[in-house]
């Protein structure tokens, strides 16, 4: 990596900015960093529920992306792809957690820092938020990508569509199955 | 789409941006009338309230050490590949390599049932390399001629006098009794010899023994006292002679026989003085002698040699005894050598015509098992002679002489 100079003008866009970065230029790579962290964080603390795991998860995920960088499309939306990354990257580690579940079995549950953000929050919804992690965690694995990619990472229909391969009235039917079921279960929980 | 569904979409929709009047109108009239509706909206919103929740845990980790810590897993990724293309090469090398040592340990293993037959000499090897040239040196051949003139002389012995009690002599072989000889004895003998002349031969020598089919001489027993009346053929036995004697006068055969008696046992010294080796052929006795006479393979002894060489008698004289040219003297066993003992060997082997030795044999040893047999016959082959002669003929015969290892502690001297 060089550290060349970003292109001129600040609001280079994304797929500007993946094209600088995939010639070498460091800066643009650090921008994209900088650029789609949360997103990326967000996807994956959801899918993972542990922050740990899911800031490692996001680094690799980034680590993929400059090393895949020469395989992305121009003509396609960076985020979808950069999503699509790091989907498969929280599918990959779930799917080993599922296999070494008595090791995972504590990563499952909240971790410390989730439980200190909750903290601030008053009794009332820190409640109702528990409930509703709890609830999204019990979504089969199809119907929660399409949820956090919509409520946690507000991607659009289109580039959900893109990043999990599907139609979007696929999308737009599981979220609407996700939103359903999750409702069933807080009524269970008599939140209403 | 139904009004519900669009709902839905604008509840979603408001997670992202802010909504148009109109869409805020709407969204709030169909709210107060659908119930259900009511019940998607606030699980939507229960959601944004997580997502806030998680937004809070995600500004909590730092942009920088997150920055820095991908490019740093970039960096090593890249030297990893680096490594991997540079250490093409080299890994070729180290399967080659493994798979030639796999290939050589799968040879040793194979062959491990000849193993032994590699690996011990190289060890006995390492172990003779330890004597030092110093004990090569001390190793003397003694040998003494055949004494024809003396053997005519002598009577005959009839055949069936002897054939009783053959065996029990031909095994009890001992060291001739008059060989143990004081200097001083010795050394006028020496001068005496010295005067001999080769042309002093007795005519009866040359000539072939055939009115017997048997003929048989004994062995003067103190036949050194009349050295002094042999005479030496040529130059190489007055030379042979005067070794002898000198050896005999510093006393080594005295002393070796004095060892040979009570075997030393001390233990092991730093060097070691083998004493002479000597060739000798009165120490056989007639019985045996006459036996083998009658055998295809003839043992010989103090001159008398029967060989089935010559058409017209069976047995022939011998006239010339195979005179040792090349003797390899025979290495003092590592074993025996660190243990301290003593011992006698006694050779029989065969001279060709050639006057190689075709086979050596161990006749007796009074050590056996501390390799004393195993050098004397090694020894033995290597030892060149200049053949036999009967009646002309160039013959091969058997020799029959003693080894002696004799053990001196040098560091008791």
């Amino acid at each position: 990596m060089t550290g060349q100079e970003l292109p001129a003008g600040s609001g280079n866009s994304d797929n500007e900015l993946a094209v600088s970065a995939r010639n070498g230029n460091e800066r643009a790579f650090r921008e994209i960093i900088s650029r789609y962290r949360p997103k990326i964080l967000s996807i994956c603390l959801k899918m993972l529920k542990n922050s740990t795991e899911a800031t490692e998860a996001a680094q690799d995920t980034f680590v993929k992306v400059y090393f895949h960088l020469r395989d992305y499309n121009p003509e396609r939306s960076f985020s979808a792809w950069a999503a699509s990354i790091a989907i498969n990257e929280c599918r990959d580690r779930l799917r080993k957690r599922r296999r070494y579940s008595q090791t995972f079995r504590e990563l499952t549950e909240r971790d410390v820092d989730l439980k200190q953000a909750q903290a601030d929050d008053d009794y009332e919804s820190k409640k109702k938020v528990e409930l509703v992690e709890n609830a999204i965690e019990k979504l089969p694995e199809k119907l929660k990508e399409v949820l956090v990619l919509k409520a946690y990472s507000e991607y659009s229909y289109d580039e959900i569509a893109e990043i999990l391969k599907i139609k979007t009235g696929t999308v737009m039917s599981r979220l609407f199955r996700a939103r359903e079921k999750l409702t069933e279960m807080l009524e269970k929980d008599n939140l209403f | 789409m139904s009004d519900c569904d669009k709902i839905e979409a604008l509840i979603w929709e408001r997670m992202e941006r802010t909504l148009s009047e109109r869409e805020r109108e709407s969204l709030e009239k169909h709210l107060s009338e659908c119930e259900n509706c009511g019940r998607v909206q606030s699980t939507i919103e229960m959601i944004s309230e997580s997502k806030k929740s998680d937004d809070r845990v995600i500004s909590k980790i730092d942009a920088d050490t997150f920055e820095t810590a991908v490019l740093q897993k970039i960096r090593a990724r890249e030297s990893e590949i680096r490594f991997k293309r540079e250490d093409q090469g080299y890994m070729f090398r180290l399967y080659f390599s493994v798979g030639l040592a796999a290939a050589i340990v799968a040879f040793m293993v194979l062959s491990l049932g000849d193993l032994e037959r590699y690996v011990m000499p190289i060890k006995l090897e390492s172990y003779k390399s330890t004597i030092s040239e110093k004990e090569y040196d001390a190793v003397q051949i003694v040998l003494k001629p055949s004494r024809p003139e003396e053997l005519r002389a002598s009577p005959p012995i009839s055949a069936g006098e002897e054939e009783a009690g053959i065996d029990d002599k031909a095994m009890k072989i001992m060291p001739p009794p008059k060989l143990v000889q004081t200097p001083d004895t010795a050394e006028p003998v020496v001068t005496a010899m010295a005067e001999e002349k080769p042309e002093a031969m007795p005519e009866e020598v040359e000539t072939p023994v055939e009115k017997e089919d048997l003929i048989m001489a004994e062995t003067e027993p103190g036949y050194i006292e009349e050295e002094a009346a042999v005479k030496p053929r040529d130059k190489k036995e007055i030379k042979h002679y005067a070794m002898t004697k000198l050896e005999t006068g510093k006393g080594s055969v005295e002393s070796q026989f004095s060892i040979l008696s009570k075997p030393v046992t001390s233990p092991a010294p730093d060097s070691v003085v083998i004493n002479s080796i000597y060739l000798s052929e009165e120490s056989i006795p007639i019985a045996s002698q006459q036996t083998r006479a009658f055998l295809p393979e003839v043992i010989i002894d103090s001159g008398v040699i029967q060989a089935a060489k010559t058409p017209r008698s069976i047995l022939v004289t011998v006239d010339k005894m195979p005179v040792p040219v090349e003797i390899i003297p025979p290495e003092y066993p590592v074993w025996a050598r660190k243990n301290g003992i003593s011992g006698v060997v006694w050779v029989k082997a065969r001279v060709d015509e050639s006057g190689n030795v075709e086979t050596a044999e161990i006749l007796s040893s009074n050590m056996p098992g501390y390799g004393f047999e195993e050098a004397s016959l090694e020894a033995a082959r290597q030892c060149k002679y200049i053949p036999a002669e009967a009646n002309g003929y160039k013959i091969g015969i058997w020799v029959l002489y003693p080894v002696n290892f004799i053990f001196k502690n040098n560091n008791s001297d």
